[in-house]
C-alpha cells in the first residue's frame, strides 16, 4: 500500500494531472478507459457522446447499477487492437500497465493520462481533479468534489460516540486488508474495520474478534459457491442474523466521489443494524 | 460321499467351442488323471466341472441335482477346485493360507466353530507343514507352495477334488509326494479329477483315464499304448505294472536337413 | 487385531479432545468445561464438535474404502484418491452447488457426489482392471485429471469471482467452517456406505487367492463388486461434497496397520477405519495451527505424508516385482 502512496506522489509531481487543453476546441471527444476505475471517473465527468468505450466490467450487475449509462457505450478489453481500432486522442489508464502497452499506446498518437487508484478520499479529490482536467471538464470536478466534502461534513457531524466494530465478511474468508478504500470509507460510516492480520478468518476467527456487525458487498452475494457454507453457518445466523449489512460494491471497488454516499449508506445500515440485538454475548 | 456326473456337455469360450460332448463319472474312491496334449481342453473341463464355466450343451450334476442349482456355499463345501500355478496374492503365513479353505464354513457372524482349529492343524499336519505355519507363503517353496494349496482345498474335507496340474513345476520327489497324497486321499473315500501332463504319474496313480484330443475323449480306462499313439501320435512303450509302471515316449525322429545344393 | 484396534481407539479419542482446544484461538480445558465462558463454549459446540466429528466420518470413509479396495484388486496402491473416486465426487458436488441445484434441496449435494465417485469408480475399473496394479493406477490418474479439469472448468463457468480459491478448495479438501448441517447431512449416506465396506471382509480374504479360487469357495464376485464400489461411491461420494477431495488418507490408513496385523484384508478393515479417522484428525489441527495466511488445506497435510509414503511404496513394490 505504501507503493500506492509513492505512485500518487509521483503521479503529482510528474505534472500528468496538470496537463490540460488549452481552448475548447482542444476537448478531447474520443476518450478511451481501459480500466474499471478511469471508467467510473469518465463516466462522472464526460458526457457519453465523448466517450468511445469503457471497459467490459462497467456492464457488471454492481457497476451498472450505479453507472446505467455504460449500457449504451461501446465496452473494450484493454487490447492493443481495440486502442488502435478505436483512435482515441484521449486514453485513461492506472499505473498497472504492461510495458509493451505503455509502449503502444505512446506511439498511438493518443494523450496518456494514468491514473493510480484512490485508497482514500484525499486521493479521490486529487484523481478527480485529474480526470477532469484532462477531459476538460474542471468545474464539473469540483462540484462532485463540494458534494462529496458535504456528505463527508454531515457525517463527521453525526458521527457515534465510540467507533462500531465491522468486519468486511461475504468473501470465502478473505476480508479486506487494512488501509484500504474500504476502511476509509468505513471510518467516515463512523464505524472501525477489524480485518485479521493476515486477510483472511474463518468463522472460528469471527467470532474471536467479535465484531458488533458484519458487512457484505451486494456483488456476489447471491451467486452460489463455498461462501455459502460460511455464510450459512448457524452460530453465524445466530448471532449475526441481524446484524448483517450489505453495502453497494462498485462504490467501494473504486475511489470515486461517489465513495461517500457509499460512506452514507453504511452509516444508516450500522445505525439500523446496531439497533437489533446481535453480536457475541 | 458324492458322484460328480458329466453328460454330453459341451463347452464353449470365448465365442470358440473348447469341448464337444464330454461325458465323464467320478464317485468316491475314485481317481481319474485328465490328459492329452496341450490345447486340447483339459483346463476348460476342470473348470466346468468345478461349475465355474456353465456348459453351453449337456448338465454336470452332483448326486443327481444340477450344478447351477446348488447354493454356491453348498457347492463350495462339498468340492474344492485349484487351479493351474495358483497364486496368493498377500503374503499370508501358511496357517491362514489353509484356513482359507474354510471360507465356505464360516457363519456370516459369530465365533468361529470350534473344529476349525482342529481340522486346519490336522490338515498342516497331513502336508508336512507345522513346522512352517508362521511363515509367509512368499518365502515357501516350489513344493512347499503346492503342498500348501492343497492343504487349504483339502481341509474342508471336501467329497470332490478338481486340480488342475498340481504336479506341474516340482521336482520329481515332490511330485512323486503330492500324488501319493491325492491317490491315498481318493482311496479314503473322496473323488479326485487331476489334469496331468507326465503319464507316467498318471499311469502309476490314478485308478482311470480320461483321454481328451481337440475337445472330444478320445479315449478312456487303462493307459495303454494304443491310447498314447492315438492322442499324442507318438509311439511310446510301456512298461511294469502298479508301482513300477512307466511310460516311456519313444523319440520322434528328427527330420533330415534337406540338402541345400 | 483387537490391540491395535483399541491402541487407536485411544489415540482417537486423544486426538478429538485436542481437536476441541485446538484452532486460531487455543482453548483450555477450563474454559470448555467451566460453562463460564459463553464465547468458548459457542466455539466448542456449534464449529469446532461438528468439524472433529466429520473429520472422524471422512477419515473413516476414506480409511475403510482404501482397505477394501486395495483387498478387491489385490494392489497396495488402490485407494479412493489414486482411483479419481474423490475428485469424481468433488465434480458432481461442484456441478450441484455452482449451478444451483443444492438451492433445491441440500441432499442433492451428497447425491451427485456420490453419482460423481460411482461414474468415476466405473471408469476407472472399466479401464484399468485386468491389467495389473500399474495400469489399474495409470486408469485412476487419467481418471483423476479428467475430473480435476472438469471441476476447474465448472468453476470458470460459474459467475464467482473466487473461482480459483474454490477449486482449490474441491482439489485439496477442508474441514473449516462446517456445522452440524453438513454432518446430518452425510451421515446416513456414510453409514449406509459404510455397512456395504464393512460385510466385504470374508469375501476379500478369499479373493487373496484370486478369482477363480474364490469364486470355488462360494464368494459371489459380483455381489462383492458391486458392495465395493456402492459403499465407497456412497461413503466417499457423500464425504466429499462436503469437504472436498482428500487424497492419500485411504492410501496410508490400511498400510499402517499391516505390519501389525498381517495381510489378511478382513482383519485390516477395522484398524484402517480408526488409523483413517485418526490420521484426517490430526490432519485437521496440524491445518489449523499452522497460521500462514489463508488456511492450510487439508490436502496439503496428506499430500506431505501420502507422497513420500507412496513413493516408497513403489520402490518397494519395483523391488519385490518380477
Amino acid at each position: 500500500m505504501r507503493r500506492l502512496g509513492a505512485a500518487f506522489l509521483l503521479f503529482l509531481a510528474t505534472g500528468q494531472g496538470m496537463a490540460a487543453p488549452t481552448s475548447s476546441a482542444a476537448v478531447p471527444h474520443r476518450i478511451m478507459s481501459l480500466k474499471i476505475c478511469t471508467d467510473e471517473l469518465l463516466m462522472d465527468l464526460a458526457p457519453a457522446s465523448r466517450i468511445a468505450s469503457v471497459t467490459f466490467l462497467s456492464r457488471e450487475k454492481a457497476a451498472l447499477k450505479l453507472w446505467p449509462q455504460a449500457a449504451r457505450i461501446p465496452i473494450n478489453h484493454n487490447s492493443p487492437e481495440e486502442v488502435l481500432a478505436t483512435r482515441p486522442d484521449l486514453v485513461l489508464t492506472d499505473s498497472f500497465t504492461a510495458p509493451e502497452m505503455r509502449a503502444l499506446l505512446a506511439r498511438s498518437g493518443a494523450r496518456v493520462v494514468e491514473v493510480p487508484p484512490a485508497e482514500n478520499f484525499t486521493q479521490i479529490r486529487a484523481v478527480t481533479r485529474a480526470v477532469g482536467r484532462a477531459v476538460g471538464e474542471p468545474e464539473k470536478a469540483e462540484a462532485l468534489i463540494a458534494q462529496m466534502d458535504q456528505t463527508l461534513r454531515t457525517l463527521a457531524a453525526s458521527k457515534p460516540p465510540h467507533p462500531i466494530r465491522v468486519m468486511g465478511w461475504g468473501g470465502g474468508g478473505f476480508v479486506p486488508g487494512r488501509s484500504t478504500l474500504f476502511n476509509a470509507v468505513l471510518e467516515a460510516a463512523g464505524g472501525v474495520d477489524i480485518a485479521a492480520e493476515d486477510g483472511y478468518t474463518d468463522v472460528e476467527g469471527l467470532i474471536a474478534a467479535k465484531p458488533d456487525v458484519l458487512a457484505y458487498g451486494d456483488d456476489y452475494i447471491d451467486t452460489p459457491s463455498l461462501r455459502m457454507d460460511q455464510n450459512a453457518h448457524p452460530l453465524l445466523l445466530k448471532l449475526y442474523g441481524n446484524r448483517r449489512i450489505v453495502y453497494p460494491a462498485a462504490y467501494l471497488n473504486c475511489g470515486v466521489p461517489e465513495s461517500a454516499m457509499a460512506a452514507m449508506a453504511l452509516r444508516h445500515q450500522i445505525e439500523a443494524a446496531m439497533s437489533r440485538p446481535g453480536g457475541v454475548p | 460321499m458324492s458322484v460328480l456326473l458329466a453328460e454330453h456337455i459341451d463347452v464353449n469360450k470365448g465365442g470358440r467351442a473348447i469341448l464337444r460332448d464330454i461325458s465323464l463319472m467320478a464317485g468316491p474312491g475314485e481317481f481319474l488323471a485328465v490328459i492329452g496334449p496341450n490345447g486340447a481342453g483339459k483346463s476348460t473341463l476342470l473348470s466346468a466341472l468345478a461349475g465355474l464355466i456353465a456348459p453351453a450343451k449337456g448338465m454336470i450334476s452332483l448326486d443327481g441335482v444340477p450344478l447351477p442349482k446348488i447354493p454356491k456355499k453348498t457347492l463350495a463345501r462339498r468340492r474344492a477346485y485349484l487351479p493351474q500355478n495358483p497364486l496368493c496374492e498377500w503374503p499370508l503365513s501358511v496357517e491362514r493360507l489353509v484356513a482359507l479353505g474354510l471360507t465356505a464354513h464360516l457363519p456370516a457372524l459369530g465365533p468361529l466353530p470350534g473344529w476349525f482349529e482342529d481340522g486346519i492343524a490336522k490338515a498342516l499336519a497331513d502336508h508336512d507343514l507345522v513346522e512352517r505355519r508362521e511363515q509367509p507363503v512368499t518365502t515357501l517353496s516350489g513344493g512347499e507352495f503346492a503342498r500348501a494349496m492343497l492343504g487349504r482345498a483339502m481341509v474342508g474335507n471336501p467329497d470332490v477334488l478338481i486340480v488342475d496340474e498340481p504336479v506341474t513345476g516340482l521336482d520329481p520327489v515332490h511330485a512323486f509326494t503330492a500324488m501319493a497324497r491325492l491317490s491315498a486321499w481318493a482311496a479314503s473315500g473322496h473323488a479326485v479329477i487331476a489334469s496331468l501332463h507326465d503319464l507316467t504319474l498318471a499311469g502309476r496313480y490314478a485308478n482311470r483315464v480320461l483321454a481328451l484330443k481337440d475337445g472330444r475323449v478320445a479315449g478312456e480306462g487303462a493307459l495303454d499304448g494304443a491310447l498314447i499313439r492315438n492322442i499324442f501320435g507318438v509311439a511310446a512303450e510301456i512298461r511294469g505294472a502298479g508301482s513300477h509302471f512307466a511310460v516311456d515316449f519313444l523319440s520322434p525322429k528328427a527330420k533330415p536337413i534337406e540338402d541345400a545344393f | 487385531m483387537r490391540r491395535l484396534s483399541v491402541f487407536l481407539a485411544i489415540l482417537l479419542v486423544v486426538a478429538f479432545a485436542l481437536s476441541l482446544l485446538a484452532g486460531r484461538v487455543w482453548l483450555s480445558p477450563q474454559q470448555i468445561l467451566s460453562g463460564q465462558d459463553a464465547l468458548a463454549s459457542m466455539i466448542v459446540m456449534d464449529i469446532r464438535l461438528p468439524r472433529a466429528v466429520l473429520a472422524l466420518l471422512v477419515g473413516s470413509a476414506l480409511g475403510l474404502s482404501g482397505a477394501v479396495l486395495q483387498g478387491l484388486t489385490r494392489n497396495p496402491l488402490a485407494e479412493p484418491g489414486l482411483l479419481g473416486v474423490s475428485t469424481g465426487a468433488a465434480l458432481g458436488a461442484v456441478l450441484a452447488i455452482y449451478f444451483g441445484v443444492t438451492a433445491i434441496s441440500g441432499v442433492t449435494g451428497p447425491v451427485l457426489g456420490l453419482a460423481g465417485a460411482l461414474v468415476a469408480c466405473l471408469l476407472t475399473f472399466g479401464l484399468g482392471q485386468g491389467g495389473g496394479t500399474i495400469t489399474l493406477v495409470l486408469a485412476g490418474a487419467a481418471v483423476s485429471s479428467l475430473t480435476a479439469a472438469g471441476i476447474a472448468l465448472a468453476l470458470n463457468f460459474a459467475p464467482n469471482p473466487y473461482a480459483a480459491y474454490e477449486i482449490m478448495n474441491w482439489l485439496l479438501g477442508s474441514l473449516a467452517d462446517k456445522s452440524w448441517a453438513q454432518v446430518w447431512l452425510i451421515l446416513p449416506f456414510i453409514v449406509i456406505g459404510g455397512g456395504l465396506l464393512a460385510v466385504t471382509g470374508q469375501a476379500l480374504d478369499a479373493l487373496s487367492l484370486g478369482e477363480a479360487q474364490a469364486e470355488s469357495l462360494g464368494v459371489d464376485l459380483t455381489r462383492l463388486r458391486i458392495a465395493a464400489i456402492a459403499g465407497t461411491a456412497l461413503a466417499v461420494g457423500a464425504a466429499t461434497s462436503v469437504t472436498g477431495a482428500i487424497g492419500f488418507i485411504g492410501l496410508v490408513a490400511p498400510h499402517l496397520a499391516r505390519p501389525f496385523v498381517g495381510y489378511q484384508p478382513s482383519r485390516i478393515l477395522l484398524p484402517a477405519t480408526l488409523g483413517g479417522a485418526l490420521l484426517l484428525l490430526i490432519a485437521d489441527i496440524a491445518a489449523r495451527e499452522i497460521h500462514l495466511g489463508p488456511e492450510l488445506k487439508l490436502g496439503v497435510f496428506t499430500s506431505l505424508v501420502g507422497t513420500p509414503f507412496f513413493f516408497w511404496l513403489v520402490l518397494r513394490l519395483k523391488r519385490t516385482a518380477p
